[in-house]
């Protein structure tokens, strides 16, 4: 976009809407986590993100549109119904809300995008998109509320994995999730068996 | 009298900006933030010589407000162009299989928009 066009009204316009659309986006991420079947979530996510791809792509925002768009294709990938939510998946669109906001923050402040490092995240999408996340059937299911009750149910045949759940402002990229489980398959809170000791 | 052209996008970054170049080469104005907002700015102002129009908008899209357009009388031969990120070659010939005149992806060059837009004001 060539500069004549970039007016300071229309990128006040824009940080408005950036900011209301990542307002919009990060509370249903949220509620996606404990109800990764809900179509409604995912559309609601999707659009906001898509609108702040073609806003930003409008403003020669090249980090925020590039990192939107990936984001946007993994929506897409989810409301379609060609992946289910899992763990990596929502990991890394968090990732990629919480860059977007930063990269927001920092063009709004200081008129420059940042060095905010979008490329692993980008990375990540990519391998996601290609076929690469961790337990394809994996379906993140509520921990959180498996009693212990429910953790000494008989194992059924074909049991849900559980998955731990961390709440964002603990997240930590490096932890496992809890993804491991026991090996005798039961529904019990899994004891990380992972590297890291989580 | 400078031509009227609505523009129809539920980013108002997009509105504001696609207006502001227009306005920039003379043109008239009006915005809508979805297809619904556009038929009824239709219904209540002035002639509209041209417009340009998003796709995935909420409430009405704009594949559904060009084929409503194009099914009454009064619109069936106004022009319009579709400014969408949608770019597949699907999305494409469904605007234009619905009435569309032209097909621009986002983010479109305003030096073309508006070489598109006097093209099609003749």
């Amino acid at each position: 976009m060539s500069q004549e066009y970039i007016d300071p009204e229309i990128l006040a316009d824009f940080f408005v809407e950036a900011k209301e659309h990542l307002e919009t986006i990060e509370p249903n991420l949220l509620e996606l986590e404990k109800n990764p079947a809900n179509l409604g979530l995912l559309n609601e996510i999707f659009r906001p993100m898509h609108s702040l791809k073609g806003a930003s792509g409008f403003l020669g925002l090249n980090k925020i549109n590039g990192l939107a768009h990936k984001a946007e294709n993994i929506l897409d990938e989810l409301r379609q119904g060609a992946m289910a939510v899992n763990s990596s998946i929502m990991d890394v669109i968090l990732s990629a809300t919480d860059a977007l906001r930063t990269i927001v923050d920092n063009l709004e402040s200081s008129g420059q995008e940042g060095d905010v490092d979008t490329a692993p995240i980008i990375e990540r999408i990519e391998s996601i998109l290609a076929g690469d996340y961790a337990t394809p059937a994996e379906t993140i299911v509520q921990a959180l509320d498996v009693t212990l009750a429910e953790e000494e149910t008989p194992m059924p045949s074909t049991p849900s994995l559980v998955e731990t759940r961390h709440l964002r402002s603990s997240r930590n990229s490096s932890c496992c999730f809890g993804r491991h489980r026991p090996n005798n398959g039961t529904l019990a809170r899994p004891a990380c068996r992972c590297s890291r000791g989580f | 009298m400078p031509k009227h052209i609505l523009i129809v996008d539920d980013s108002k970054t997009v509105r504001n900006l696609v207006a502001f170049i227009m306005k920039k080469e003379g043109f008239r104005v009006t915005t809508a933030e979805d297809g619904l907002d556009g038929l009824e700015k239709l219904y209540a102002g002035d002639t509209v010589d041209l417009i340009v129009s998003d796709v995935n908008m909420p409430r009405m899209d704009g594949f559904t407000f060009i084929k409503n357009l194009r099914e009454q009388d009064a619109y069936r031969d106004i022009p319009i162009i579709v400014l969408s990120t949608e770019g597949q070659d699907k999305d494409i010939q469904t605007g234009l299989t619905l009435g569309a005149n032209l097909y621009m992806v986002k983010p479109a060059q305003p030096e073309k928009m508006v070489r598109n837009v006097k093209m099609l004001l003749g």
